[in-house]
């Protein structure tokens, strides 16, 4: 029997950013076929009950409607996300393989990319079994619905699921309120122009941009994973204390990054004068996310590096630090995220096409996230002892290239993510060297 | 979604009890609390930042609300632990920077 959910109750209004995140959902698919979704990669220790894994999933996302909705516009033309009734059940991919350890990382790499087969599915839990006690959960998560925090703070609430514990008072404090944001227009209009400044100051420079292969269509995303372990994490945390000052650790690490990417830039040709880096900032804090673990809740930072001053490290992270201090200072992410719903009066597909017209089809050399320590704080998930935790984003295309990392427990991770072409195993190869060296 | 720490603008300003060592704590206390959506009562001036939670971003907006708030611009300051570490650390060192 369907239920109708009281009209406020099936909709939850999407922010600008939610938005843009949708028109690079477009934008990808358009590229290549592919989507924008990540996925969390949780290696498992222990025993691991299929049956009860299965039962305990889809029962646990019944408690979800977003997972089975789907955009929508109401009579204002404000977006929102329908959500269907209540029913018996909502849409999960759940599959379950036995695979060798050497064929582990093709697999993982096949299903980050696998583009969920309905408009109305936005999960799926793959499992991977390689003995009877080592095992991988691969969950795939529809970045329309959840961002990366979220996501581990979803894993989170699974997991307490999973061990018999009563979640609804958890679950009754997920808030999916959100206002159609139909007001303060002229607030707005002004947040737009700070973001117009910043395009055009942007626009005014040689981007450096890797070349994207063609023909882009079906083309891959690939992963190269650099897992570090608790006294190498350690050592990194201590240097970039020492070197780019106490907690600038996102700096350091982008620094890194941008200094271990250069190569690669040089060595195909690349004939621009800057790096523009975007970062993904979190709008939450550790002890908001559980609360607010659907959606988007992020706003971005733009870094701008003259490319004659990577490998000069202290002058690099010296820029880092001042850029990141005055786009705070100045507003710059309440800015973008103010504007950004002044976009959702064009449609996806319009969107998706027309966004990056003003910076000659490139927004950025490549993208930088550092979810810094973990939001997920069990060294268990279910039954099983969880050893690492590692989070492989499909980077959106353009810029087709993104750098990401994450803490768990006291491990550090880091994953170079790239579309199919754009690297050559040359440049994996000394990537790896290069990051480990520079961080 | 003013709540939000990063896209919040507006600050009230120093008031004559937080020039002390122990007004400027408790304003620190205050401001912590929000970049942390945290109940202030739950900081003590002892703990250190990052195991409260804080990061990076939350880190440079905490500057960003010093220079706003003290007149105070720390970002190019070599931000060593020792100075940054807690907040009772924090206080001192502006207490410092406010005398000189």
């Amino acid at each position: 029997m369907k239920v109708s959910l009281p009209y406020v109750q099936n909709r939850r209004y999407l922010t600008g950013i939610d938005w843009m995140i949708g028109a690079l959902d477009d934008m990808s698919h358009r590229a290549t076929g592919g989507g924008n979704s990540f996925q969390i990669v949780l290696e498992l220790k222990g025993s691991f009950d299929d049956d009860h894994f299965q039962r305990e999933a889809e029962s646990f996302v019944r408690h979800f409607p977003a997972l089975g909705g789907h955009p929508a516009r109401d009579w204002t033309g404000a977006p929102y996300w329908k959500m269907p009734p209540p029913v018996l059940s909502v849409p999960l991919v759940l599959e379950f393989f036995w695979i060798e350890e050497p064929a582990l990382s093709a697999a993982l790499e096949q299903s980050a990319n696998t583009r969920f087969s309905e408009s109305r599915i936005h999960l799926a839990m793959r499992v991977f079994h390689i003995t009877e006690t080592r095992h991988v959960l691969a969950v795939q998560f529809d970045h329309r619905l959840f961002d990366a925090t979220g996501a581990e703070a979803f894993l989170d609430l699974f997991h307490r699921w999973l061990t018999g514990e009563d979640c609804r008072t958890r679950i009754d404090a997920i808030s999916l309120k959100e206002p159609a944001h139909l007001r303060d227009w002229m607030q707005k209009f002004e947040a737009g122009k700070q973001l117009i400044r910043m395009v055009r100051k942007f626009a005014e420079s040689k981007l450096c941009v890797l070349s994207r292969p063609a023909p882009l269509a079906g083309r891959r995303i690939k992963f190269a994973v650099i897992e570090f372990d608790a006294a190498e994490s350690r050592a990194i945390a201590a240097r970039a204390s020492r070197e780019a000052g106490f907690l600038m650790f996102l700096p350091y690490t982008l620094a890194g990054s941008l200094e271990a990417l250069a190569p690669a830039f040089a060595r195909h040709g690349d004939v621009g004068d800057d790096f523009v880096v975007s970062v993904s900032v979190d709008l939450r804090t550790p002890d908001t996310a559980p609360a607010r673990l659907f959606f988007n809740h992020l706003s971005f930072l733009f870094f701008q590096i003259p490319k004659a001053l990577v490998g000069d490290r202290a002058k690099v992270l010296s820029l880092l630090r001042s850029q990141m201090y005055e786009q705070v200072k100045s507003g710059f992410p309440k800015a973008l995220y103010e504007s950004s719903m002044l976009m959702r009066l064009a449609p996806l597909p319009l969107l998706s096409r027309g966004m990056l017209r003003p910076l000659r089809g490139e927004f950025a050399s490549f993208g930088f996230t550092c979810v810094g320590k973990s939001g997920y704080p069990f060294d268990r998930f279910g039954a099983a002892e969880l050893v690492n935790l590692i989070h492989m984003p499909l980077v959106p295309v353009p810029p087709g290239l993104g750098f990401f990392i994450n803490q768990f427990g006291s491990r550090m991770n880091a994953v170079l993510t790239y579309m199919d072409g754009m690297l050559d195993d040359e440049d994996i190869r000394e990537f790896r060297e290069t990051i480990r060296r520079l961080l | 979604m003013d709540s939000d720490p990063v896209l919040r603008y507006k600050f009230d300003p120093m008031s004559n009890d937080e020039t002390s060592q122990s007004g400027v704590e408790q304003r620190l206390i205050r401001e912590v609390a929000i970049i942390l959506s945290k109940d202030p009562a739950s900081i003590p001036p002892g703990a250190s930042l990052p195991s409260l939670g804080m990061d990076s971003m939350g880190f440079v907006e905490l500057l960003v609300v010093i220079e706003k708030v003290f007149n105070l611009r720390l970002i190019e300051s070599g931000l060593t632990r020792e100075d940054f570490e807690t907040i009772h650390a924090l206080a001192a060192r502006i207490s410092k920077g406010l005398q000189g």
